[in-house]
């Protein structure tokens, strides 16, 4: 009788096209492997965005001045606003927020020209609707924005000057209401035009100039994707054998758990790898996500993070014995973690401490950080290695603790 | 050959503070149909497991087929066929595909491959249907396509856990004569069953019961050693108050129920009949028929069991 080498490949052979004939005979998982990416990507990245632009606005002008023109104009020509109306009065104002129908509204003064003219301080009134916070956040930082550069440009070329003081008051019904005001300007020598604006405060976006939100979404969608392959879709395939019952043919055979192991990991290190290519490339021809970093590099991170998730995959076959079972503990330990803790949807920074501790505890963030690095930065493993030692601590520590509980089980 | 197929000692498994299997010996020579039998929970499971090398005993050892059961497990996993009371094949593969799998696990390859694939496809009954995807199959050839990719390795040992529960009666008749045919190759065949008429078919039979062995022998001698009994057949009304009744006599050694007849055994055939009319005749139970039958190995087997737990008591 000839000992059995370590590992056999015709066992592995078989394990795999069985694997794979099982993938491929099965409708749903093979949807679920090629289809979901793309829908995934287009979902997110036509759905969520958080770029602000059309916001209803209403304005109530008070005024009617050339100078009230100038500023209502340049609000609705900056794209970032629509003009739902010019209302008549305040009525009308209160009305399109409360119904909707504006996000935003700015109220001008009726003496807004006559106190520039005189180079006196002026307030305009900006009235957002606070219950969708992160719209209000942003349309509320570009009604100050654009008031500001109209103070600023009466500043520079126009007889009067201004400047920003901005004052924060709450408003009622879930209304912030920010008072702008555009302050008085004593009579225009040039040391003291200076005075009031010292200091031009030019802020210059790097990485991600046109602040595109997909191109911050598509790294998050592969972190995503992959974890949905790599650990869900493992670990299912392994649960499926015991819920059927054909692990007990298995167990009896002279199948070395490695072997098992290696056969049901590999056509989901393919199936994954054939996902990041689809969504980089579905990412890069569809919604031009820059890729300045070497893709290379994204395939080294790749490999690390995958390595987590089939670890993780293996983990949850461990712990669940029916399928159902299965989806629910990777779902929890894998999905959610991947899409709540990486910083995919929401900024780690803005997390209280304790989840942004958790968080260090799962891959996610480590991978969504460095491929995000890779797509946008261009930067690589020289500025991302303590992601990519994270990842690899992570991977061998999940893969140990997986492949041990793998022999208990099988062995 | 003369050596043993199964030869283990003191075999014990325990889960917690249950012991499933409780110090179990079994020798089975080489050759020959070895049948398993017991009810439901009494170990047969787990004895199984333990010899097919993919349960640690608690304590206890020995070899099957010449192998370790707890160093070599691994070589003697590739010596025996194993097919268990639950389907366990690829559901969503073909017939061909499963056989070609479990050619490929147990390393069967070149021209051995498809004479054996061709076999297993003959004695299953299944040339033509190769393409026939497994879930789509009846029960009965599901049964006999598992057997097949079993011994597709032609290993000298092959253990069939319930091979047959849950399959109809003309299958698993068809299935015991694939058993025999496996058994004139000179393989040798474990099986567990609680079929008392598939027991028949065996050469030597063990009876479990509360994880230990408590009767071993051929079919044959374990009804003759139940032969210096009397064993009579009652008919009477009322068959649960005559049961309960007949329970209390202290002159009978058993009483059992088979199907609308107690069978009851007793030391001697004249006290025994006497005991059983007076008995009946004092709830008024009409006595219709009581004749003294030949045991069948489940008289036999109710009978060793009884006295085994008249012994535990």
């Amino acid at each position: 009788m000839k000992r059995r080498r370590w590992l056999s490949w015709r066992t592995i052979r078989a394990i795999l096209r069985r694997e794979f004939t099982d993938v491929l005979r099965d409708r749903r998982s093979l949807v679920l492997t090629f289809l979901y990416p793309i829908s995934m990507l287009v979902m997110y990245g036509y759905g969520i965005r958080y770029d602000v632009d059309n916001v209803p606005l209403t304005i109530l002008d008070y005024d009617h001045s050339t100078e009230s023109r100038d500023l209502t104009q340049q609000m609705v020509r900056s794209g970032y606003f629509r003009l739902v109306r010019m209302a008549r009065n305040q009525k009308e104002v209160d009305r399109d927020v409360l119904t909707d129908a504006s996000r935003a509204a700015v109220i001008i003064p009726i003496d807004f020209a006559e106190r520039i003219r005189a180079h006196r301080a002026v307030t305009v009134q900006a009235v957002v609707d606070g219950a969708d916070s992160n719209t209000a956040t942003i349309a509320q930082g570009y009604l100050l924005a654009m008031i500001a550069r109209y103070g600023a440009d009466l500043l520079t070329h126009g007889p009067t000057l201004a400047a920003l003081s901005p004052g924060l008051g709450a408003g009622d019904s879930g209304l912030d209401t920010q008072e702008v005001r555009v302050p008085a300007s004593p009579e225009p020598p040039a040391p003291s035009r200076e005075s009031f604006a010292p200091i031009q405060v030019k802020s210059r976006i790097w990485y991600n100039p046109e602040l595109k939100s997909v191109n911050f979404i598509v790294p998050g969608v592969i972190a995503v994707i992959m974890m949905i392959v790599g650990a869900i879709l493992t670990a299912l395939s392994i649960v499926k054998e015991k819920e059927r019952g054909t692990i007990e043919q298995i167990l009896v055979s002279p199948i070395r758990p490695l072997e098992m192991m290696i056969g049901k990991i590999v056509p989901y290190v393919i199936i994954a790898f054939l996902d990041l290519a689809i969504v980089v490339a579905a990412g890069y021809l569809i919604f031009a996500v820059p890729i300045k970093g070497s893709l290379l590099q994204l395939a080294i991170f790749a490999v690390l993070y995958l390595i987590a998730s089939l670890g993780t995959g293996v983990f949850v076959s461990t712990i669940a014995d029916t399928m159902r079972n299965a989806m629910l503990a990777a779902i929890f330990i894998s999905l959610m973690p991947s899409i709540l803790l990486s910083g995919f949807v929401f900024p780690l920074e803005n997390m209280p401490v304790g989840i942004r501790l958790v968080s260090y505890f799962f891959p996610g963030r480590y991978f969504v950080t460095a491929i995000r690095g890779i797509f946008l930065k261009g930067v690589g493993i020289e500025v991302l290695w303590p992601q990519a030692l994270m990842l690899l601590a992570f991977g061998v520590g999940i893969v140990w603790l997986s492949s041990t509980r793998f022999q208990e089980k099988l062995g | 050959m003369g050596n043993l197929a199964v030869d283990v000692t003191g075999l014990t498994r325990s889960f917690d503070s249950f012991i499933a299997v409780d110090h179990i010996d079994l020798h089975v020579a080489s050759g020959m149909v070895f049948g398993f039998l017991g009810p439901n929970g009494a170990g047969k499971s787990t004895t199984i497991r333990m010899l097919c090398g993919i349960l640690r005993p608690s304590a206890g050892e020995g070899t099957v087929g010449g192998f370790d059961i707890r160093r070599q497990s691994e070589r003697l996993k590739s010596n025996i066929g194993y097919m268990s009371q639950k389907f366990s094949l690829y559901e969503d593969l073909t017939v061909a595909e499963n056989l070609k799998f479990f050619a490929g696990v147990y390393n069967v390859r070149g021209a051995q491959r498809q004479a054996r694939i061709d076999w297993a496809l003959e004695m299953a009954g299944l040339r033509g249907r190769e393409n026939t995807l497994t879930h789509d199959l009846a029960g009965g050839w599901r049964q006999r396509l598992a057997l097949g990719c079993a011994v597709l390795h032609e290993p000298p040992i092959l253990f069939l856990d319930e091979p047959t529960s849950g399959v109809d009666p003309a299958s698993r008749r068809n299935f015991w004569e694939m058993i025999g045919e496996l058994a004139d190759r000179g393989i040798t065949v474990f099986v567990t069953t609680h079929y008392m008429d598939e027991a028949e078919h065996c050469d030597e039979l063990a009876l479990i019961y509360g994880g230990r062995v408590v009767a071993t022998g051929s079919p044959a001698a374990l009804k003759r050693q139940h032969m210096d009994r009397a064993l009579l057949e009652v008919e009477c009304g009322d068959l649960m108050a005559a049961f309960a009744l007949l329970k209390q006599e202290p002159t009978l050694e058993g009483v059992a129920l088979f199907g609308d007849k107690l069978h009851v055994t007793a030391a001697d055939e004249r006290t025994a009949r006497a005991a059983i009319v007076a008995r009946l005749a004092t709830r008024d139970l009409a006595v219709r028929a009581i004749e003294r039958i030949e045991p069948s190995l489940e008289d036999a087997f109710v009978a060793i069991i009884e006295s085994s737990q008249g012994g535990a008591a």
